[in-house]
């Protein structure tokens, strides 16, 4: 009668037996996963280094548009048209003579 | 094997740059990966394969494990995924080779000896996945059932019976006669 706790023997199927293969198995794939981790980190860094380029070019130009925003001197600010029903009401109150642009500005004719 | 608190300590050596570190974690868990590789294909060459690309990825990409007191855990759940992926990419393969075979059939092969793995293999063929890892890990490997079940995510006690069931049904396949392939 065979004890059912009794262990199977599968050595057959291990993939190293023996510490040797082991070794040469873990030397092999501990150099491939040092490598390619060097080459994502190396990937990494690079794409680092050039977010960092691009961060100071954005900022660099930020700060020369708000310069030359700040130097340039502002447009004088534009007088609102006077309404003409003002205009001519403060003139008929008043006894001061409009000159006749005035009143071709006020009527809409002016040159 | 390595405690939890002695793999989490190497799984954080290893992510600030200590590369022998990774020596150290290879060699402690490629045979547990195998086992849960070999589970699923039941084919050493392609398992064997399935934990080299496995391992090699996993370890790339280290930072990604969120949890390294769980590492093992971790590992064998990257293991079971390629694993399965090889096995559908397997599939997908036979099926091109069967359609090619339909139009042009092959020679016969020639009768080969039944080595012992290949008989251990096609016995396993009657486990599921999960008594074949938990076989494969107490048979092969040497885990205890609290190691196992912390692995798997199992109880001990599920993890008993499981290897149970799974020695008594591969000892009711090795003890059948071994078929031979007639030639008519």
């Amino acid at each position: 009668m065979i004890d059912p706790n009794e262990k199977l023997d599968l050595s057959s199927l291990d993939p190293v037996p023996g510490d040797r293969s082991l070794d040469a198995v873990t030397a092999l794939l501990a150099g491939r996963i040092i490598s390619a981790r060097a080459r994502k980190m190396s990937l990494w860094s690079t794409l680092t280094a050039y977010s960092k380029w691009a961060a100071a070019l954005t900022t660099a130009t930020a700060a020369a548009v708000l310069f030359l925003a700040l130097s340039t001197p502002s447009a004088p600010a534009v007088q609102p048209e006077p309404d003409p029903d003002v205009q001519l009401l403060s003139w008929a109150d008043t006894d001061a003579e409009p000159t006749v642009s005035e009143i071709l500005m006020v009527l809409g004719d002016a040159p | 094997m390595l405690s939890a608190s002695e793999v989490e300590n190497l799984v954080i050596r290893a992510r600030n740059g200590e590369n022998e570190c990774f020596s150290t974690l290879v060699r402690a868990h490629y045979r547990v990966a195998y086992c849960s590789a070999l589970a699923i294909v039941r084919a050493a060459p392609e398992a064997e394969d399935v934990v080299q690309d496995a391992l090699v990825s996993a370890f790339t990409d280290l930072e990604s494990c969120r949890e390294p007191s769980r590492f093992s855990g971790w590992l064998l759940t990257i293991v079971r995924h390629r694993a399965l992926m090889s096995l559908r990419r397997r599939g997908r393969v036979r099926r091109m080779q069967e359609a090619a075979a339909a139009e042009d059939p092959p020679e016969p092969a020639a009768q080969s000896d039944v080595l012992l793995r290949e008989r251990l293999l096609a016995a396993a063929e009657v486990l599921t996945d999960r008594q074949a890892e938990v076989l494969f890990l107490h048979d092969l490997e040497g885990w205890t059932h609290p190691e196992i079940a912390a692995v798997l995510e199992i109880s001990e006690v599920l993890s008993r019976q499981v290897l149970f069931e799974a020695r008594k049904k591969m000892r009711g396949r090795l003890s059948e006669p071994v078929q031979e392939v007639s030639h008519d």
